[in-house]
């Protein structure tokens, strides 16, 4: 008895029949299928950028209104060069925080370039919030300073 | 810069030194901070 099919007939049987159960169990519990994890998607889709410049310390960033459907935002970055040495900054604002009252900040740390090539444009670097902020319809902010 | 619909950009932002506070700047979708966030649509 030396034919492998047949060897492993009784594990090729029990395979059927465990697979046999799952599906029954799934049509007679009436199991449903979970929904796909929700997926994180950049704001930003593309973008034409001048010269950078380096004569600005404070805040800039951009008002955005939510549209109809509220998001919930997990990640916040900004653009870096490949010379990027400073750590930067990012935060939202709440609508008050518009005339300087209260924003909810949080600091985000970027690599250290290695090359001297000022136009070099890496792209986004993001960081994760502590905790995903559901936005609905109000104005929100996105800062940076270096 | 264009952005995928969830939300629109209504005009770029500035903190001024000499007048602290964020003051808008710009046009709708005409300007922008070097900024850009990651969400979850819901």
């Amino acid at each position: 008895m030396t034919d492998p099919y047949l060897l492993l007939t009784p594990v090729l049987a029990l395979a059927v029949l465990a697979l046999a159960r799952f599906v029954a169990c799934a049509r007679v519990f009436d199991l449903e299928e979970l929904p796909p994890p929700p997926q994180e998607h950049p704001f930003v889709e593309s973008r034409v950028l001048g010269m950078p410049r380096r004569n600005f310390d404070g805040w800039v960033g951009m008002v955005i209104h939510v549209g109809a459907k509220p998001l919930t935002v997990t990640q916040l970055g900004r653009l870096m060069l490949k010379e990027s040495t400073e750590e930067h900054q990012v935060k939202l604002v709440e609508p008050a925080g518009m005339g300087g009252g209260a924003d909810k900040g949080m600091p985000v740390t970027f690599p250290i370039g290695t090359t001297s090539d000022s136009d070099s444009i890496l792209g986004f670097a993001y960081a994760k919030l502590p905790t995903p902020v559901v936005r609905a319809t109000s104005f929100t902010t996105l800062p940076t300073r270096p | 810069m264009t952005t995928t619909d969830v939300a629109e950009v209504t005009s770029g932002v500035f903190n001024d030194d000499a007048m602290p506070g964020y003051q808008p700047a710009g046009g709708s979708g005409s300007t922008y901070g070097p900024v850009d966030f990651k969400y979850e649509e819901g």
